[in-house]
């Protein structure tokens, strides 16, 4: 506990943190997508994968309490990192600042977060908690028919499909990160962490975006 | 002769720490051969010989190795060429007509004293917290009693080739340090009379940093694109893996 103690009270045992939340929310996104791919499979294979996991409850809860607590300690630990690194530079540069290495994924990482955690509180709302307003057509249980009804709604859609592109550019960045915080790609082996990166980042983001497309599109749904 | 032109500096100036700053036009004839602090050197002959103020602008050894020097030019620390200090910047970089903002470090812990001049003590303050091996010194040791390996004694040395011009910490969007003082740390942790202390140094350091008001790393990279010595970021992957290593185990 010492030792935790007095690494997170460093910017590099903040940042540890964060590295290790994401590579959890990262892991259960891969398995929140494959499992979700199951819609291409049918309205019964998918209702009933659904049926499924609601009967796990006693793995469900300590699920989401962990997931929550990831989030929690994730965005908890960049809000004290980014206010460490306002006050670092009051005054920017008068004549501007050329950009060196600089990615786009890598300059919107923390923008394209407060995106995620507002989306992430949609999609719960409109497919776990069905909240009338977010997805009126919300039936308790139907889970094919609740997602097909909500994302075959345009703005719902380009929605889905604009936020898993955000997630894409987070994971690219930050799975990158991950290997860089840890130490892992210490002997200059950056290119494991780009390709990490970028497949999980393809394959999270591409899967999720592959199921919002086919609704959007029609081919599959209702 | 025949090969002049002419640029316009725009050059920041700034009375003292708390005055307010503000940019100041002059227009410099220059050959190409011209170091970027001659340029500098010609502008100061002429405004001192106006009675007005040179530019303060820090140098000493105008070879690139002892890290004094450093500007922002054009939005680029020690300006566009690559892996060049500011002192090793030419003027054949820039052709007539061509505008160049100079301005000094930002960071709130490189307060400036006066124009071009930052106090970079925050960087001695890293060094002194672990940047140094404790030994009996009596009479030097002979070269080579404790064996390196090519691999690691070259890249302790990469590491050593830092120079301290804050660079990194100015090109960072998040004004980190984390380039310098994890190349500190390398070229001491790396090699047998660093190890011993390797874990509280990597500590000490890095807890200075903090202290010291530098921002965290965001991986983007930047202060290794400035960086006029080639420093990578590997270096901060290893310093970081030091330090969960130095908390977890007390080493
Ligand atoms: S003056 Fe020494 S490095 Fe530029």
């Amino acid at each position: 506990m010492h030792a935790v103690l007095t690494l997170y009270r460093t910017t590099i045992g903040k940042k540890v943190v964060m590295a290790v939340t994401g590579t959890i929310m990262a892991l259960w996104l891969v398995a929140h997508m494959a499992g979700n791919l199951q819609v291409f499979l049918g309205k019964e294979v998918f209702d009933h994968y659904a049926e499924f996991l609601q009967s796990q409850q006693e793995i469900i809860w300590p699920m989401r309490g962990f997931l929550l607590a990831c989030i929690g300690l994730h965005v908890w630990s960049v809000v004290s990192l980014a206010a460490t690194s306002r006050a670092a530079r009051k005054t920017s540069y008068q004549g501007g600042k050329v950009n060196g290495a600089s990615t786009l994924a890598s300059k919107t990482l923390k923008v394209g977060g407060v995106f995620l955690l507002f989306f992430i509180t949609w999609h719960l709302l409109d497919l776990t908690i069905g909240l009338p307003v977010v997805n009126p057509a919300f039936v308790r249980g139907h889970a094919y028919a609740n997602l097909t009804a909500s994302l075959a709604r345009p703005g719902v859609g380009a929605l889905y499909i604009v936020a898993n592109i955000v997630l894409g550019m987070h994971l690219y960045h930050g799975i990158y990160s991950v290997f860089q915080t840890l130490g892992i790609n210490q002997l200059g082996d950056r290119d494991t962490a780009r390709m990490a990166g970028t497949a999980l980042a393809l394959v999270i983001a591409g899967g999720n975006i592959l199921i919002a497309t086919s609704i959007v599109l029609g081919i599959v749904g209702a | 002769m025949s090969d002049s032109f002419v640029i316009k500096a725009r050059v920041w100036r700034q009375d003292g720490p708390q005055s307010q700053g503000a940019f100041e036009e002059h227009e410099v004839t220059c050959v190409p051969e011209m170091s970027f602090l001659e340029m500098l050197d010609v502008l100061n002959e002429r405004l001192v010989s106006e009675g007005k103020r040179a530019i303060a602008f820090e140098h000493d050894c105008r070879e690139g190795i002892c890290g004094s020097c450093g500007a922002m030019v054009n939005g680029q620390p020690h300006g566009p060429a690559d892996r060049t200090t500011l002192c090793q910047l030419h003027m054949r970089s820039f052709k007539q007509g061509d505008v160049l903002t100079i301005e000094p470090w930002r960071a709130e812990a490189f307060p400036v004293i006066r124009d071009l001049v930052v106090d970079r003590s925050s960087f001695d303050r890293i060094i002194q917290a672990g940047g140094y091996i404790s030994v009996r010194t009596g009479a030097a040791q002979d070269a080579n009693q404790i064996p390196i390996g090519k691999i690691i004694a070259d890249a302790a040395f990469d590491a050593a080739t830092c120079i301290g011009c804050g660079a990194c910490a100015a090109a960072c969007p998040n004004a980190s340090a984390s380039l310098f003082t994890s190349a500190k740390l390398f070229h001491l942790n790396s090699v047998p009379q660093g190890e011993v202390e390797r874990g509280q140094r990597t500590l000490a350091m890095v807890e200075q940093m903090d202290a010291e008001g530098f921002g965290h790393c965001t991986n983007h990279g930047e202060c290794e694109a400035a960086c006029p010595k080639g420093i990578t970021i590997n270096h901060i992957a290893a310093m970081n893996r030091d330090l969960i290593r130095a908390t977890a185990t007390g080493r």
